[in-house]
């Protein structure tokens, strides 16, 4: 079940996510340059994958049983070549998703009055493309990473918050099921209450909650500038007490908005201790030849130069799958075979490591944060 | 006062850092229980009251005195779903302000 999903459809996990879910980057430029972005994208960065290559690996993919495509970025509204790649990843089957930082959610009140005829038809040609792809869509998430003082400070854009919050208003007025994707340092932690209250007000059906993942721009000390003063500005929710206060603030949230699934992204390690027998398929070897690579590896990452990764998009490139560019039905028993085995290691010893935690996991990235100690085990500790 | 103004209270009492790093990791550590689904989660006259779902049949291992545990109810499903019990379970914080609210267990 994702964050978007019907409560009480029913669930066959793979791993410990409920669904077999492809991050798709298909480019890392985007309109703004956040700074707590972990993929780096902005203004600046150029190129982007070519659809049709990703239709092919869909393809397969959807062979190997994924279900799922999540459209990240960059931002993904820019990339232009979007409406390709939903229309063949729903013809595929997948259910397809995306997550935007809502700058390019057309306003429908906005006629562009300002601008000559030239622009106006050039505006409204991109608005009515990008909405047929917005009601293409399963589901629409947009990022915030708190009220508009630090969310606009960490986009380094003044009306961030405000085109955000507008986009989350715009789509569900339009019916759209639609969500806020809420990334939390510890700055920003005191103004979720109040933020969820604003969203609630806007009408999301669905809040996940998720600590800033300290990769990419986040993890340089330039990360996370301007935020509120009177508390340590942009440390990351990785102290023991920072994630039990993260955890219990959602539960309480989900109280007192009902009708808003609160998620998240943190767990308890009992819990996952537990729960391990999900990753049973791929710690057995002899099991996991004779099962799909999404019970295998989920969530799938696909990067903006094309590169196959599992977990998350930081994930040390040690354990890269393979490529687009070369992916095929061969490629993946022979991953299945052989090259699966260090990943398999690295996720015996993160489950194994959870017996002796009494604290709360942010589960996939603490993987990636192990997949760099693993593939540099002379480095200073990670967070994990 | 009002219930919703207590509740959001809870989640903004919980975000405000005013209650000490050592209350919030004691407190989740006292409320998470093995095997056990957190369903409801609000302050009460006790500290905090815990509505729990679970499929296993509710010991008083699990609610050890150690966890400041001052009462605890199980509401059997029963005949509508005979494995799945309801546990509210209410724990003394005493450093949630709403402690003395007159507001009963069972609310």
């Amino acid at each position: 079940m994702t964050l978007l999903d019907e409560p009480g459809s029913p669930v066959v996990r793979s791993g410990f996510a409920p669904d077999r879910i492809i991050h798709l980057h298909p480019s890392a430029r985007c309109n703004l340059s956040c700074s707590h972005c972990y993929s780096d994208s902005g203004p600046s960065r150029k190129g982007g994958l070519d659809a049709r290559a990703i239709n092919e690996a869909l393809t397969t993919l959807r062979r190997h049983g994924y279900s799922h495509v999540s459209l990240s970025g960059g931002e993904p509204l820019m990339y232009p070549q979007l409406s390709d790649v939903v229309d063949g990843a729903k013809d595929l089957g997948y259910r397809v998703t995306l997550i935007t930082n809502g700058l390019l959610v057309p306003n429908r009140n906005d006629r562009g009055d300002r601008l000559d005829r030239y622009d106006r038809n050039q505006r409204s040609d991109r608005k009515d493309r990008i909405d047929a792809v917005l009601r293409n869509l399963d589901g629409v998430a947009i990022s915030f990473d708190g009220l508009a003082a630090s969310h606009n400070a960490i986009r380094g854009r003044a009306d961030a918050f405000e085109r955000a919050s507008a986009a989350v208003e715009q789509l569900s007025m339009a019916g759209q099921r639609v969500a806020a994707a809420v990334s939390v340092s510890r700055s920003t932690i005191p103004e979720l209450p109040d933020l969820v209250e604003h969203l609630a007000g806007l009408g999301v059906c669905a809040v996940q909650i998720r600590p800033v993942a300290m990769a990419g721009r986040a993890s340089r000390p330039a990360g996370l500038p301007g935020l509120p003063a009177g508390l340590p500005a942009g440390l990351p929710v990785d102290v023991a007490a920072d994630r039990a206060r993260l955890f219990l603030i959602s539960i309480a949230l989900g109280y007192e908005f009902p009708h808003i699934r609160i998620r998240c992204d943190l767990a308890p390690a009992s819990g996952l201790w537990s729960d391990r027998s999900s990753y049973r398929d791929l710690l057995e070897p002899d099991r996991a030849r004779d099962t799909s690579l999404a019970q295998l590896v989920n969530p799938l990452v696909i990067t903006e130069n094309g590169f196959l990764k599992p977990i998350a998009y930081d994930f040390d490139s040690r354990f890269d799958i393979g490529s687009i560019e070369s992916l095929n039905d061969g490629v993946i028993e022979t991953y299945k075979s052989n090259g699966i085995d260090s990943f398999r290691d690295l996720m015996q010893s993160a489950i194994d490591g959870l017996d002796s935690l009494s604290t709360f996991v942010d589960w996939f990235d603490d993987c990636t944060r192990l997949s760099e100690r693993f593939a540099h085990p002379t480095r200073a500790p990670a967070l994990v | 006062m009002k219930t919703k103004d207590l509740t959001t209270r809870m989640s903004q009492r919980l975000a405000n850092y005013k209650l000490d790093d050592k209350v919030i990791a004691s407190l989740a550590d006292r409320i998470l229980l093995d095997g056990v689904q957190i369903a409801r989660f609000d302050v009460c006259m006790y500290g905090i009251c815990v509505d729990y779902f679970t499929d296993k049949h509710p010991t008083l291992e699990m609610l050890d005195h150690r966890r400041g545990v001052v009462r605890w109810e199980v509401f059997p499903y029963g005949i509508i779903d005979w494995d799945r019990f309801h546990v509210r379970v209410a724990f003394a914080v005493d450093e949630l302000e709403a402690k003395g609210a007159m507001r009963d267990f069972v609310g």
